[in-house]
């Protein structure tokens, strides 16, 4: 009886802690999961690429050749769909923090789902593709195009963080004036929430920095100018900032609260 | 004749070179008790150590999940929050809840980075 009711109890728990979930989280989950899949499908086929590449520049024959273009298109379909799977969670992803800049989202957004249709484009045309010649075509356009690509999926990482931020940041300002205008706390303490709007400037100030990095222009579309770890940089001192008025509001509730 | 109890030096028992035998006459020679009581010893070792662990890990100061240590983000560039870990009971409740909630949203972030791909596939032609 006991071994029946365990797993009953067990599952009535988890199905009741997913329900908690917001819809959005699960919808991103579940693409997340999607990516995870089709980035093993890429791996198990650029393998077998590998693998058909090295016999193919070992014997040169006909076979070889044909089962090389085989293995090609196969890992090319392969990538594109990874990549499109991964473009449709990031893009689900930001509608979480949308609120906080919906306008910048939406274009960050707008601009993943014309990258992911171009991907499902050029599955399309790899699909009908049955000679060297072409496929060296077909890759070459990619590589043209995938800093574009990284391009987007970077700038829209640090609008999505952005936001993140803002949503804290916005809550900390709403907690400091409950703060100042709670009867449990000293009047005493209102001389000590002076560091606050500075503080916050700063976050506000690394934010923008980040945000303009994602702006600053491309001089050459055949590389990318990976802004990604400067942006992040500045992300970090956001943080950081965001942790310092998190941490200085709690200080000051505990020493003044009566 | 006399009746003098004379030690014969022949009998088994009473030979010193032959003592030993009855020492390993006292040790079990069973595998199956020697196995037996090698497990007892084991489980009671076991026991032992098991009540020193618990004993230590029950004596050692808790770690709260709203403790500011972690807040810290994932990047180790990111500082920790100082402060006030052990006086988080004396914050109010109606300011708890919402100290709670921004720190739940502090830790929230979930980045997905881009995949690791080869841009090369498909581009060499003799």
């Amino acid at each position: 009886m006991l071994l029946i009711l365990i797993p009953v109890l067990f599952f009535l728990l988890v199905s009741q802690s997913q329900a908690q979930e917001t819809p959005n989280t699960n919808l991103f989950e579940t693409y997340k999961n999607d990516y995870l899949f089709q980035q093993k499908i890429y791996q198990e086929t650029y393998l077998d690429y590998s693998k058909k590449k090295q016999i193919h520049t070992q014997y040169g024959t006909i076979i070889t050749q044909k089962d090389k273009n085989e293995s090609t298109i196969k890992v090319l379909i392969a990538r594109n769909t990874m990549l499109k799977a991964y473009l449709i969670a990031i893009r689900v992803k930001m509608d979480q923090y949308e609120a906080q800049n919906p306008t910048e989202t939406e274009i960050r957004q707008i601009e993943l789902s014309k990258l992911e249709e171009w991907l499902e484009e050029q599955n399309t045309i790899i699909s009908s593709i049955n000679n060297e010649s072409d496929i060296s075509q077909f890759a070459a356009n990619f590589k043209e195009k995938y800093p574009i690509l990284q391009q987007q999926i970077y700038s829209s990482l640090v609008q999505d963080e952005v936001n993140q931020k803002i949503l804290i940041l916005e809550k900390v300002k709403i907690l400091a004036e409950n703060i100042k205008s709670s009867p449990n706390i000293k009047p005493e303490s209102q001389q000590w929430f002076s560091s606050l709007p500075v503080k916050s400037d700063l976050v506000v100030k690394n934010l923008d920095n980040a945000i303009g990095r994602t702006k600053q222009k491309q001089y050459s579309s055949l590389t990318f100018r990976d802004f990604y770890p400067d942006a992040k940089a500045d992300l970090n001192k956001a943080n950081n900032y965001l942790a310092e008025i998190i941490s200085d509001l709690k200080s000051i509730v505990i020493k003044f609260s009566e | 004749m006399t009746n003098d109890t004379v030690q014969n030096m022949d009998e088994p028992q009473d030979n010193p070179t032959i003592s030993n035998k009855t020492v390993d006459k006292k040790l079990p020679k069973d595998p199956k008790i020697i196995i037996l009581v090698f497990l007892i010893s084991l489980i009671i070792i076991l026991t032992i150590v098991a009540l020193i662990v618990s004993a230590t890990k029950n004596n050692r100061p808790s770690i709260k999940r709203e403790d500011p240590a972690f807040l810290t983000p994932t990047t180790s560039t990111n500082q920790p929050i100082p402060s006030a870990t052990p006086f988080n009971s004396q914050i109010p409740e109606e300011l708890k809840t919402q100290f709670d909630e921004i720190e739940k949203e502090y830790n929230n972030l979930k980045n997905l980075l881009p995949p690791q791909i080869d841009t090369e596939i498909g581009l060499e032609v003799k």
